[in-house]
């Protein structure tokens, strides 16, 4: 077809507007080029920053790096526990909320199921402070992916299932973690692949009001936290009466998260979907009931009521996946300077706690009820 | 995350400006006016019209005012007075009771201001239209300068709805006069390699600026510490208040920067608003360097007739009214203008203070520029005024009772000084930034082409990693409020 009319109206029309723009914009060849040489320079500086990240000399002077989200545990957790599988072999690894983070020590767990089997187990404490049942499902998909660990034991409370923790919880939906489920994003692949990278997670929080203490937090974790992720608090709190939630800060916080009981969807299929992981990924799977001190009752509105439905379910979701459910040990094996508040076991509550739980796991090998092919 | 509007016109600005570069010239100016009317309509359909009604009255009575000379002042008057009258209602008529008589009125008034009317209460909320203040002194200086014969009142419609709209200028100015800038629209725009490296360089200085040095300072500032500054030692009061005398300056100084950049991307120049102020070495340099566009306006339709005026009847120039009435008035007015309260009007008071000492000490010496001081001299001198300028911004930031309470707070030192590294680091980039742009705004594309190239890369870097930080939103520009 060669309709030369048109084709004329349109060499035109080109003409006129080439013309037109020539008007007023007045480019002289060459242009651009700083600007090309300044898109070239940013490789360039990232590499030579991505360089002087990764000589050891920056550890010292930075707050440890991160992958992300507002909480503070998981790029501390999960640095120490890739140095540590370098090291030894980790064939169990414990996810839960501060209940887990502060109160197993793995090490004891280890020595205490060595005692009873003759075998050793590796275990790494993945507590993550603040995390919901909600909120661990990804990380625990995470941890069974990158880790493959022989077991995945679970900690839980009645406070991981509630509404209240859910809303005021922590934001573990970070780029990183769906990266390592195999959802592709820039952010994700850079925090996996670049420490300088991983150093501006750290500090892109920079602009926050509480920033200063969220370095120092994150520097007191990293220099407190055992190489198995142990996180031993030495504080001693007296539980023997009952909390005061008006004086009582953490008391409070504690107290507000289980007061008006209520077991949210989300937080019940997340541990649903942590149970899956056991045909999905193959670890046996083990969950636990988490110690708690006897006052502790006295922050539910319905104390009896409330912790039964959270027993119940997740009893019931545990029994309905075939895995184990390891109740709370009685509250008499520990000793009245075991507490480091009413939620949490401090250093040495984790270590009774710990030995108690090394000697149930070696029970359950013998009893047929967990198999832990271990060496 | 940026999300407020003036960021907006980045994205906007781009297809404008190309279908700008295919047309004519006289074709480009109705293309900037349809595009201007449309992006300030997005805030409201309303203020369009009120703009529109503003331009017609001043296109109107700039030829009255010309075409008469019996009644050329009372036209003037009232010229000046419809201009502040109606940015007195728009501005300060915030709530009122009741209900507006005639659909007439109503259509007036929502042209002026536009409004909200609760059903619950029967109150009106008055929405301001962004950028009115800097639109009257615009008019009021053009129906001046035709009425002292500085200029010929403009023929041309489109050109002068254009000087009033003109996207780039709008919201918070610079602030530009009608005879300088009209022939910017009437000649033939060009904009070359050297206009476009110039404006992307003002464009990018003007995002770190905004981005990076204002808007992080804003976000660090303990939120209560212009609320309750009791709560603070006086180490914290004057770290904060030193971090917002610079957030402060980053944002109009950023936002000025943006706006000439685009503006000049179109090959129509801005004038100039800021000129590294922190480094004046008197008060007097110091509005000098500041908000240029508004103190000029000042000291050519207040300041000088004022002085003009007392000269005539007091020709002593050292008498005393001399050196207090013209820069009280002066400050007074720019007081006025920024918000009619006694906060406000306190830090006009304060700087009409300064002004007046400075004159004071200077009666009877023979002049010597500031630049002519020896080294130490300058330097103190910067400090001195840098430290008047931060204290006189507490007025200027809080309402009068909280700004008491922040002063008297300043003067309890509890605890050793407080340094922010955060802070720390903005102030030494600002400065940085401020001693390379004191060289020549474009001190920068003298630089060797590398040079230029990694600076650019790393304004980019910054810039990114700032955006992404989190927590981060950008805030309406300050003077987007006045």
């Amino acid at each position: 077809m060669c309709n030369i009319p048109a084709r004329l109206l349109c060499l035109s029309l080109y003409v006129i507007l080439v013309n037109q723009l020539a008007m007023t914009l007045r480019l002289r060849a060459p242009f651009g080029g700083t600007f090309l040489l300044g898109v070239l320079f940013i490789p360039l500086f990232f590499g030579l920053i991505e360089g002087s990240f990764r000589l050891a000399l920056v550890d010292e002077v930075l707050a440890p790096p991160t992958r992300g989200g507002n909480e503070d545990f998981v790029g501390i957790k999960v640095d120490k526990l890739d140095r540590l599988v370098t090291e030894t072999r980790i064939n169990c690894i414990f996810i839960g909320s501060s209940m887990i983070a502060y109160g197993i020590n793995p090490e004891i767990i280890g020595k205490s199921y060595q005692q009873q089997t003759g075998k050793s187990l590796g275990c790494y404490n993945f507590g993550v402070t603040g995390a919901t049942t909600g909120d661990l499902a990804l990380l625990a998909e995470v941890v069974v992916k990158r880790y493959r660990p022989d077991v995945l034991i679970v900690g839980t409370s009645a406070r991981d299932f509630s509404i209240t923790a859910e809303t005021e919880g922590i934001d573990v939906d970070i780029p990183w973690a769906h990266y390592q489920l195999g959802e592709f994003s820039l952010e994700g692949w850079l925090t996996d692949w670049s420490v300088a990278f991983r150093y501006y997670q750290t500090y892109r929080l920079w602009t926050a009001t509480d920033f200063a203490s969220r370095i120092e937090r994150l520097r007191t974790i990293n220099a407190k936290l055992t190489r198995f992720g142990f996180f031993p608090r030495a504080e001693i709190r007296d539980v023997s009466m009952p909390p005061d939630p008006a004086q009582d800060g953490i008391g409070h916080v504690t107290g507000r998260e289980v007061r008006k009981y209520v077991i949210t969807n989300r937080n019940r299929h997340g541990f649903e979907k942590i149970m899956t992981m056991g045909s999905d990924y193959k670890p046996e799977i083990i969950v636990l009931e988490m110690p708690l001190p006897p006052s502790y009752m006295a922050f539910f509105d319905h104390p009896q009521e409330d912790y039964a439905s959270y027993i119940r379910m997740a009893e019931k979701e545990t029994l309905m996946f075939h895995a184990a459910f390891i109740r709370a040990p009685s509250p008499d094996l520990f000793p009245d300077d075991s507490w480091f508040d009413y939620a949490h076991l401090n250093k040495k509550g984790a270590n009774i706690y710990s030995d108690w739980l090394g000697n149930q796991l070696a029970e359950l090998v013998r009893l047929d009820k967990l198999s832990l092919q271990i060496d | 995350m940026i999300d407020h509007a003036l960021f907006r016109l980045l994205t906007f600005a781009p297809i404008v400006l190309i279908v700008y570069y295919l047309l004519p010239r006289r074709a480009q100016n109705y293309w900037l006016l349809v595009t201007s009317y449309l992006i300030y309509g997005i805030f409201h359909w309303a203020f369009p019209i009120a703009l529109l009604v503003i331009t017609l009255v001043n296109f109107v009575l700039a030829h009255e005012i010309h075409s008469t000379v019996r009644w050329r002042h009372l036209i003037l008057t009232f010229g000046i007075a419809f201009n502040i009258l109606v940015l007195l209602i728009a501005k300060y008529t915030t709530t009122i009771s009741g209900h507006i008589p005639g659909p007439m009125l109503t259509l007036l008034w929502r042209g002026i201001s536009s409004f909200n009317i609760s059903p619950e209460t029967g109150l009106i909320t008055v929405l301001l239209p962004i950028g009115l203040s800097f639109r009257t002194l615009e008019m009021i200086s053009y129906l001046i300068d035709v009425s002292n014969n500085r200029m010929e009142p403009s023929t041309d419609l489109v050109d002068f709805a254009l000087y009033a709209v003109y996207f780039p200028k709008l919201f918070a100015g610079p602030i530009e006069r009608a005879k300088t800038f009209l022939p910017k629209l009437s000649n033939q725009r060009i904009v070359d390699n050297d206009v476009v490296a110039q404006s992307f360089t003002r464009i990018m200085v003007g995002l770190v600026q905004k981005i990076v040095l204002a808007d992080t300072i804003r976000l660090m500032t303990p939120p209560d510490l212009f609320v309750t500054p009791l709560e603070y030692g006086g180490p914290q009061l004057i770290l904060w208040l030193v971090a917002y005398t610079f957030a402060l300056y980053n944002d109009f100084a950023g936002y000025t920067s943006i706006m000439r950049g685009i503006s000049g991307l179109f090959g129509i120049e801005l004038v100039p608003n800021f000129e590294q102020p922190y480094f004046a070495r008197n008060i007097t340099e110091f509005w000098n360097r500041w908000h240029m566009s508004f103190s000029f306006w000042l000291r050519d339709y207040i300041f000088f007739p004022v002085s003009r005026a007392l000269a005539k009847r007091i020709p002593n120039r050292s008498n005393f009214i001399h050196i207090l009435l013209p820069p009280l008035i002066t400050m007074i007015a720019s007081a006025l203008w920024h918000e009619i309260a006694p906060a406000m009007l306190l830090w006009g008071l304060l700087h009409a203070l300064y002004m007046i000492g400075w004159r004071i000490a200077a009666v009877g010496r023979p002049v010597v520029t500031p630049d002519k001081l020896p080294a130490w001299r300058q330097a103190l001198a910067m400090m001195l005024t840098f430290s008047l300028v931060t204290l006189a911004w507490v007025p200027f930031a809080l309402p009068l009772n909280t700004a008491l309470q922040y002063w008297s707070g300043l003067l309890v030192w509890q605890g050793p000084p407080v340094v922010d590294i955060r802070v720390l680091i903005i102030i030494i980039l600002t400065v940085a930034l401020d001693m390379v742009q004191s060289r020549g705004e474009f001190a920068i594309l003298r630089w060797p082409r590398l040079a230029q190239s990694a600076a650019l890369a790393l304004a980019i870097m910054i810039l990114y990693v700032t955006i992404k930080s989190a927590f981060f939103t950008s805030a309406p520009f300050v003077y987007q409020g006045f």
